[in-house]
């Protein structure tokens, strides 16, 4: 990584300090600006912030404008302009951080708004200098895998494809060896990758991934000067979007609670040393990575899973013990209605095991796709929602039939997911009806199949949604209610999204309907 | 048969008790690890069924500590482990004893009770 650091220390004549403030988040305006004052762009706004004797300059990069002013009142000018969710920057002590760092000489602070990295890498091979090149191979290697991933970003183009971990590191020190970077189809065996042509390349490593990042030209004709300082350039903006990536790509695990924002960034010691500072920046951005609300969704959901598990270990022994002892006394004599409540005793111990056994698989981690029970999965999310919903009839319909007794619905895919978008519709509507005060209230979930989807439609007798909400409702922080969060349909379509599904809602002049499209 | 059985869930101590009873074997039953070893000491068993949490100390130590009185073969022959978390470690250290694992709750009480008083290989 020396190389990496030389060239940043060229780079950074200009900007010694650069420190990453939001990931790319799609939907989220974790950071918004007041248009009026910084003008965003579609990808990105930043504005920076220079350190020029007393005074600071701040400047938004993107509409080149500046504003110099004294420490306090650039507080007073951020806390105007920027607002961070839904606050602004008041709470922030801003000026006692900066001051805390020695004499830094420039600042710049970047909101990046950009969605996932393959827009981002089509955006930067469609409209910046970077469209001389036509391919980005990007190869992901999870530390203590044997595998490592290969994805490979066209234009229009996105394709999947897996290395074995020697070839990976063939590559990754192919690289590392190379001191111009830039390669012809001899260099490696670059037919084996799947690289044509002159490409210029970068080995990285992130804090559990070893990562190579390839710009192709996919034509034969030499590698010019520019053309490799264009993609140094462009090389740190994407390794933390490609951080940001892997850290969106992986179950989220030890994640730190995110607190201040602000004061992590800013003291993130700011010396000349790339390497330390963008190592740090770096572990700081697998916390800041998710955006709030994600890790929100997911603390809850993991605190659940923690809760069943803990229910799951506390209630399954004795639960045994029951079985057992049941089982006891059916070696003595009993009349017929001993053995009827004998048997009843059974069916609720049976009926509880499977209910702590269903929940803790449903609200767990696994985010595997597997062959599991619709029915008894909506079932079991109606019982979880048991106390919420009291007095409001819920039924399932599958092909308009109201589904009784035993019926089984096997689909192959991601229960945990569905599951936690069904809880928060059905809670949605619970909340509605209630609001509402329907009369005769009912939630009903159909299913039905299209040839290559299959429809869950959760539809209430609610007071339903007004027009005037419907174009904005999955967007976050949209809410209506007093104490909502706004998080719940966002969450809910952003889930469906992940699972190759949709969300919408259909207007009906009774109620509610949800549509989630799960793919078969 | 002589069994004891080592659980600190009453219910299950109980019943399991009573349910090997009913086949006719002698049971004694514990649910403190360390009078369990002492029982082991003074006691010649043909099987042991042995939960894996307990209060004072764990199956392991218990197996661990007999030791001394049965060759690692007849560990392997007498030993049972009942638990309700089987994790790979759990896995992994019985295997180390050869010992039998039952994952609690049993799948099927009666072939559970069968396994317990019969021949180990058949389960």
């Amino acid at each position: 990584m020396e190389d990496t650091h030389n060239t940043h220390s060229k780079k950074s004549n200009a900007l010694d300090h650069k420190v990453y403030l939001a990931p790319s988040i799609k939907n989220l305006p974790q950071f918004q600006f007041l248009k009026d004052y910084l003008c965003l762009d579609e990808t990105e706004a930043s504005i920076k912030v220079d350190f020029n004797q007393s005074n600071y300059v701040i400047s938004n990069i993107n509409t080149k404008s500046t504003f110099v002013c004294s420490m306090k009142n650039m507080t007073t000018y951020l806390q105007d302009k920027v607002l961070i969710g839904h606050q602004h920057f008041s709470d922030i002590d801003f000026s006692n951080t900066i001051s805390k760092n020695p004499k830094p000489n420039s600042l710049e602070i970047i909101f990046a708004k950009s969605s996932s990295i393959q827009e981002y890498i089509q955006l930067i091979l469609a409209k910046t200098k970077l469209s001389v090149f036509s391919t980005v191979h990007l190869f992901i290697h999870p530390r203590g895998k044997n595998m490592a991933y290969h994805e490979t970003f066209g234009r229009s183009s996105h394709q999947k494809g897996l290395v074995q971990t020697e070839d990976f590191f063939e590559l990754y020190n192919a690289i590392k060896k190379s001191k111009e970077r830039t390669f012809g189809q001899s260099s490696f065996k670059a037919s084996k990758y799947n690289i044509i042509g002159t490409c210029v390349g970068r080995e990285f490593t992130l804090t559990n991934h070893d990562v190579i990042l390839f710009f192709s030209r996919n034509d034969m004709i030499p590698m010019e000067y520019l053309e490799t300082t264009l993609f140094e350039n462009e090389f740190y903006n994407l390794v933390n979007h490609i951080n940001v990536y892997i850290s969106n790509k992986e179950a989220i695990n030890n994640i730190s609670i995110y607190t201040d924002l602000f004061d992590n960034i800013l003291n993130v010691p700011l010396n000349k040393n790339w390497n330390a500072s963008v190592e740090s920046a770096i572990d700081l951005l697998q916390v800041e990575t998710y955006n709030e609300a994600e890790i929100n969704h997911q603390e809850r959901i993991s605190l659940l899973g923690d809760l069943l598990n803990t229910l799951r270990h506390e209630l399954s022994n004795p639960l045994f013990g029951l079985q057992l002892s049941a089982e006891v006394l059916k070696f003595e004599q009993l009349d017929s209605e001993q053995e009827m409540f004998l048997g009843q005793i059974e069916k609720s111990i049976r009926r509880s095991q499977k209910i702590i056994e269903n929940f803790s698989e449903f609200f767990s981690d696994n985010l595997e796709q597997r062959e599991f029970d619709l029915i008894e999965l909506i079932e079991e999310v109606f019982t979880l929602t048991k106390s919420e919903s009291r007095a409001i009839s819920k039924n399932l319909y599958l092909d308009n039939t109201r589904v009784s007794g035993d019926l089984k619905y096997s689909i192959h895919g991601h229960p945990t997911s569905i599951a936690q978008i069904l809880f928060n519709l059905i809670i949605n509507s619970v909340q509605a009806i209630k609001e509402g005060k329907t009369k005769d209230p009912a939630i009903n979930i159909y299913l039905s199949e299209e040839p290559a989807f299959l429809n869950v439609k959760v539809v209430d007798n609610g007071p339903g949604v007004l027009l005037e909400h419907q174009k904005d409702f999955f967007k976050p922080f949209y809410t209506t209610k007093v104490d909502g969060t706004g998080l719940g349909l966002a969450i809910c379509l952003n889930l469906a999204k992940k699972i190759q599904g949709d969300l919408s809602y259909k207007p009906t002049k009774t109620g509610s309907i949800f549509v989630l499209r799960i793919p078969k | 048969m002589k069994i004891l059985v080592i659980e600190d869930e009453i219910l299950i101590q109980k019943s399991l008790q009573k349910l090997l009873e009913l086949k006719g074997c002698s049971v004694t039953a514990t649910s403190m690890g360390r009078e369990a070893i002492q029982l082991i000491q003074n006691n010649s068993y043909d099987r042991i069924i042995c939960d894996l949490m307990l209060q004072d100390i764990t199956g392991f130590d218990i197996i661990e500590e007999s030791k001394s009185l049965y060759s690692s073969h007849e560990i392997a022959e007498k030993f049972i482990i009942i638990t309700a978390y089987s994790s790979p470690q759990v896995i992994e250290n019985a295997q180390k004893y050869s010992c039998k694992i039952l994952n609690k709750p049993f799948e099927d009480i009666h072939s559970a009770i069968n396994f317990f008083i019969g021949n180990k290989d058949e389960k």
